[in-house]
């Protein structure tokens, strides 16, 4: 074959490498121009209690085996699909198929309105609400709960506040429990320099680009190129450009943060460390990490740069329970969740540490 | 990727520069973003653009207010009383739902007091007419020990005096008595 065209000398390529070099043009015409938005979520559910803008998701599942429910709660950030990103790459369908009863707390997408929310209304109206629904559904006192992100530390609050609820199990994913070493972060929401108060004054909602485009510039070259060049590379591997398309949608499918609690989120937690200094307080009440005294499993991504592994795994300084789990997954704060690694390790691991204590 | 196709296709000539490159850019950017340098310029950014927004906010506002326009902020009071409103009437549909759920189970406790007296009537009604049968025969029992022993004593005293001399008059006055102490145990006994 000869070509010969324009900039383009194709003249000593063979066909197969000419035919694979279309099939990438065309397959990122189609990515660009055509494909659909990607269909995230799609295990089944019930909505089965709302607050305001929060839901309360039940799965289907037709063979529950376990005795203990299990409840996700998620970041006030981004959606909670993650956890169920797609077919076949989802945590809650695995659960559901080793016969856990799921459910799961989606915060929404806060308006003007709830600029004004702060972490004292999520931890001790919407929660206990939400827990006590869970409770009634299922019909079991005892509940589980998972958090991934900032979810967990929304549990560790939760708990450490309602020592009286029957909590069976705490299972954290990539939670940030200590700030005294956060990175990056640490040095840019430094109080000298970073002026939460001014930015919730006249913002009042936090806006996701923003949230999103502090997250990518924790690593600007990976996020902003080599996701994409990685993505040309494998243009001609469908299923690689699937899960990227899914996981692309779902990084750009923010949500804003409710002012208040973005100000109590910097400067409790970034700035001042107040979670493990026992200094933190919900409506005047003192959350005391020690008083987590049931079964605790901790699972951090070695390579995560969002939430850095030694704020997880401090944790086991701070809590009562005797019965503790960490564990290092090779991954990063995305892949701890979603891909091979949370296949192999996380999704198991959490399966093997609710049944043993079911 | 062949080597032809390196040097052919644009795509992978840059491919090909951004490989080499992406190491060198990556810890130079790490470099600047762990600076304090970056977080003053980046504060100092962002302090200057929230002081922009907040004089176009205060000027709109007031633009806004002349106009007789509602503001982002009354938009927001509206929708703040709407999330209250709905959060009353969830917590009315849950008191109601308790209250009917109370009202079931009174219904139940009531029924089961209506059952309980119902047997209980039953029960004193049974018990009732067992009594009487068993107090007639009582009855009966002292009626005949009555008579076996006031015959006895007539007999004796009939026989004492030997001669059958008694008057008609004492016998029938005796006769009454007994009938009339018969009729007196008996009606204190139904009393």
């Amino acid at each position: 074959m000869n070509f010969n065209y324009g900039p383009f000398n194709y003249a000593g390529f063979s066909q197969e490498e000419a035919q694979r070099m279309a099939a990438r043009y065309k397959r990122l015409t189609k990515l660009a121009l055509h494909d659909p938005e990607p269909r995230v979520g799609q295990t089944p559910k019930d909505v089965i209690w709302t607050r305001n803008k929060t839901k309360l998701y039940h799965f289907h599942n037709g063979h529950v085996t376990r005795s203990t429910p299990l409840m996700m709660v998620y970041a006030l950030i981004n959606r909670p699909y993650i956890l169920d990103i797609c077919q076949g790459n989802s945590m809650v369908e695995y659960l559901i198929k080793e016969g856990f009863d799921v459910y799961m707390v989606d915060w929404g997408t806060p308006g003007i309105e709830d600029k004004g929310l702060k972490f004292d209304d999520f931890v001790l109206d919407y929660l206990p609400e939400a827990f006590s629904v869970v409770q009634e559904r299922s019909g079991s006192a005892k509940v589980s709960l998972l958090g991934y992100c900032m979810g967990g530390t929304l549990n560790s609050l939760f708990a450490a506040l309602h020592p009286e609820l029957p909590i069976a199990n705490l299972v954290f994913l990539a939670s940030p429990i200590d700030f005294t070493d956060a990175g990056l972060f640490a040095n840019w929401l430094n109080p000298e320099t970073f002026n939460v108060d001014k930015m919730v004054d006249v913002m009042g909602n936090i806006p996701a680009e923003l949230i999103d485009f502090g997250n990518k510039m924790l690593k600007p070259v990976s996020n902003f190129v080599s996701s994409y060049v990685h993505l040309w590379d494998k243009l001609h591997d469908e299923v690689f450009v699937e899960n990227w398309r899914v996981l692309n949608h779902w990084v750009n499918d923010g949500t804003p943060f409710p002012g208040e609690s973005f100000r109590q989120w910097i400067k409790e937690f970034y700035q001042k460390s107040a979670l493990v200094k026992k200094e933190l307080f919900l409506r005047g009440r003192q959350v005391d990490l020690g008083r987590i005294t049931c079964p605790v499993l901790n699972l951090a991504g070695d390579k995560d740069h969002i939430v850095l592994p030694n704020q997880s795994s401090e944790l086991a300084k701070h809590i009562g329970s005797k019965d503790y789990e960490f564990v290092t997954v090779p991954s990063g704060h995305v892949s701890l969740v979603v891909g091979k690694m949370a296949k192999e390790i996380t999704w198991p691991k959490i399966s093997e540490f609710l049944s043993k204590r079911d | 990727m062949s080597e032809k196709e390196k040097i052919n296709d644009p795509a992978a000539f840059f491919r090909q520069y951004y490989g080499e490159m992406e190491d060198g850019w990556s810890k130079l950017w790490e470099q600047l973003l762990s600076s304090p340098v970056y977080a003053q310029a980046m504060g100092a950014l962002m302090d200057a653009y929230l002081s922009s927004q907040q004089a176009v906010q205060t000027n709109l506002k007031k633009y806004m207010e002349n106009l007789n326009i509602p503001t982002k902020d009354d938009l927001a009071r509206v929708a703040y009383q709407v999330v209250q409103a709905e959060q009353k009437i969830s917590e009315l549909q849950k008191e109601i739902k308790g209250m009917k759920s109370l009202e079931a189970k009174l219904d139940l406790v009531l029924a089961e007091v209506k059952e309980a007296k119902e047997f209980q009537k039953q029960y004193r009604q049974q018990g009732e007419q067992k009594g009487l049968v068993d107090l007639e025969k009582k009855l009966e029992e002292i009626q005949a020990l009555i008579v076996a022993k006031t015959g006895a004593k007539s007999q004796s005293r009939s026989s004492s005096k030997g001669d059958g001399r008694g008057s008609a008059k004492s016998q029938g006055q005796s006769a009454d008595k007994k009938q009339k102490a018969k009729t007196e145990t008996r009606q204190t006994v139904l009393v």
